[in-house]
């Protein structure tokens, strides 16, 4: 008993110490979690806020057809500093719309006869049209930013009218709202984790340890090392423990790496865009007992995936055509990781019964703050069986000289 | 020794091994002598329990290779086709790895690797990542492999093939050296002059078939033929009729 142990340690050492020597494997496992998933985080809101500034700080250009008709609105328009105004005498609008045509101006403002004096009077109300290019986004955002001047202006002279009444400008302001979040903190802070972590985990544990099942199974045959392997006296089934906990422990270990770059994705975030909702969302609230839940199914699904790319890369003949089935599991494993992630997924029996998938839902449910122990039960029971029965099937091919000597 | 009786291997419907039967015994350089594809590799495998034998039995160091696998294993060294090294370990960790697979304390490894590194001249090179070596210094360290439990039986896998001039002489100097000791060897080469040279007795093997056996003057009289590269063709063109 304890010698057939020391077997399994003795496979589970050296296939370590040789993955660790592995620059390729290391590389995968190290930079990618650790710099990689931060820029993926990171990136697209660095993109997004530098593209948002850029167009905040250009001014569009519009030119005010009979300006000195309305001097207030054109101060209000000047002094905005939304917008760069160019006033023009009636005689030019004609001019002004070529201009805008050929881009030179973004948008055009035609101010109409007598426009101040019609609103002092009251009288019928003047119409103020807006000339733009939609096919130009800088053109949209011009006439964008005067719809609003324009309606700022409106309720000044309303509100202007009602003092004149002796009336509040309350009367247009029956009464106010205000939206509040009634989630407890944890369904709050898990709620954008839950869309992407249940993604993140599975895909770390179906594909984290893919490197070292490769090596240590077609890789192996490949360089011709298991044929040395296979005449030394242990049994097979220890060898085929060694090379499992091998995956096993690789996978968790990159698993770990990765959510560590998620978190320090998240961290980065928030001190680099404090003002982002995406990242301020982001509160840890997590408890111990939700925790080591959320590890034992992940650590569960890596174990389950080891057992089974041990046997799928055993079956193949060499590196090549290992990696070519790494990437179709890596396909396979995401469509349920997606559909658990993106959408409200079915949590029936047979449904938590399918692996990979009862492992996303629970996952999300965790982070959601969604303790279901009927849900955790038919996760970890239906995992460990198929678990179980992987490892027997890997033996199984393990010594199947058909598959260890193909040709 | 080994004893191998009326041993057959089919892949699929394909035959590699045909009714073969040879004795090795203890203090003998047996050689299997074939072209490429005779069914060598695929004998020295069923006899290293890799591969199981469609017919017939095999006996080595007094067990039955079906029966008592790992006990088969225990007593064999085996010097594989491809050299068969872990790249990332160094030498002396691949020895040491293979060692203690086979459950020899770590104070005898030492001991023994301190013998037999400098008779195979490991010893510049045993720090050295073997991914890193040349392939005669890798045969040297995958020797070494072979040979540090002390094994009353051996096989090897064209043992030269693939080493330049004097790599190939000193694994031939060396292996010279296990004749006459109580060592059983049991050896596959496709080169008259290594078995000439190596062995006490051959098998000549082709499409499966032990097509002769004997020492080399045997050989050599039953053919009427002066040098064993004749009788070699002779056999081979004949489709083993001589
Ligand atoms: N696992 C296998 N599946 C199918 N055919 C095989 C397998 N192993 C060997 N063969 C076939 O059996 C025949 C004998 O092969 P073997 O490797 O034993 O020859 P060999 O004498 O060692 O030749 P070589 O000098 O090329 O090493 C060859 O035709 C080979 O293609
Ligand atoms: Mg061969």
């Amino acid at each position: 008993m304890r010698r057939s142990w020391r077997h399994v340690a003795l496979v589970w050492q050296k296939e370590l110490l040789d993955t660790i020597r592995d620059r390729r494997t290391l590389t995968l496992m190290i930079v990618v979690p650790l710099v990689l998933t931060p820029v993926l985080v990171l990136g697209p809101n660095v993109l997004r806020q530098s593209q948002e500034e850029k167009q905040l700080q250009q001014l569009q250009t519009v030119a005010v057809v009979n300006g000195q008709e309305a001097p207030e609105l054109l101060a209000l328009l000047r002094e905005s500093g939304l917008l760069r105004i160019r006033s023009v005498p009636d005689s030019d609008a004609k001019r002004a719309r070529e201009e805008l045509e050929e881009g030179e101006i973004d948008a055009v403002v035609e101010v109409p006869e007598g426009f101040a004096e019609r609103i002092a009077r009251e009288a019928e109300p003047p119409e103020v049209v807006i000339r733009f290019d939609v096919s130009r986004s800088q053109s949209r955002t011009a006439r964008e930013k005067l719809a609003q001047l324009l309606r700022a202006y409106r309720e000044r002279v309303v509100a202007e009218r009602l003092k004149q009444r002796g009336l509040s400008p309350q009367l247009l302001q029956p009464f106010t709202t205000r939206s509040e979040v009634v989630q407890a903190e944890e369904r709050v802070s898990g709620f954008l984790l839950s869309m992407l972590l249940p993604l993140f985990l599975v895909l770390w544990a179906a594909v984290g340890g893919s490197q070292t099942a490769i090596d240590v199974t077609a890789g192996e045959k490949e360089r011709g090392t298991l044929e040395s392997l296979l005449v030394a006296p242990p049994k097979r089934s220890r060898l085929v423990v060694g090379k499992f906990l091998t995956i096993t422990t690789v996978t968790l270990g990159a698993t770990t790496l990765s959510l560590l770059g998620f978190a320090l994705s998240l961290t980065l975030g928030r001190g680099l865009f404090p003002e982002s909702s995406i990242f301020s969302q982001f509160g840890f609230a997590i408890r111990p007992q939700v925790l080591l839940l959320l590890f034992g199914v992940t650590a569960l699904l890596a174990a389950l995936m080891s057992a089974l790319t041990f046997t799928l890369y055993l079956w193949t003949r060499n590196f090549k055509e290992a990696q070519t089935y790494a990437s179709y599991l890596s396909f396979a494993v995401m469509f349920p990781a997606f559909l658990v992630s993106f959408t409200d997924p079915p949590t029936t029996l047979p449904a938590m019964l399918l692996p990979v998938y009862n492992v996303a839902v629970v996952i999300k449910e965790l982070l959601l703050g969604d303790i279901r122990w009927d849900h955790i039960g038919a996760t970890l029971l239906s995992s460990g069986a198929y678990l179980a029965l992987s490892l027997a099937l890997a033996v199984k091919v393990f010594q199947d000289e058909r598959v260890l000597f193909r040709q | 020794m080994i004893r191998v009786t009326n041993l057959h291997k089919r892949f699929g419907d394909f035959v590699a091994v045909e009714d073969v039967s040879f004795e090795v015994r203890p203090g003998e350089i047996f050689g299997l002598l074939g072209p490429n594809g005779a069914g060598k590799t695929t004998t020295l495998r069923m006899i290293a329990t890799l591969l199981k034998p469609t017919r017939g039995a095999i006996t080595v160091a007094g067990f039955d290779a079906l029966e008592e696998p790992e006990q088969v294993r225990r007593h064999l060294g085996v010097l594989s086709e491809h050299t068969g090294l872990y790249d990332r370990l160094t030498a002396e960790e691949n020895v040491r790895y293979f060692a203690r697979l086979r459950d020899l304390p770590d104070d005898e490894i030492e001991k023994r690797m301190a013998e037999i590194f400098p008779r195979l001249g490991i010893d510049e090179y045993a720090h050295k990542r073997a991914g890193t070596l040349s392939k005669g210094m890798k045969q040297k360290v995958a020797l070494a492999i072979a040979l540090l439990h002390d094994p009353p039986v051996l096989l090897f896998d064209e043992p030269t093939s693939g080493l330049d001039v004097m790599s190939a002489r000193s694994v031939r100097a060396f292996l010279e050296g296990l004749r006459g000791t109580d060592k059983t060897v049991l050896l596959s080469t496709h080169l008259m002059p290594e078995a000439e040279r190596l062995c006490d007795r051959i098998g000549i093997i082709h499409e499966g078939r032990v097509v002769a056996l004997g020492t080399v003057d045997e050989l050599k009289q039953l053919s009427g033929k002066q040098e064993l590269e004749d009788v070699f063709v002779a056999l081979v063109e004949g489709g083993g009729e001589l």
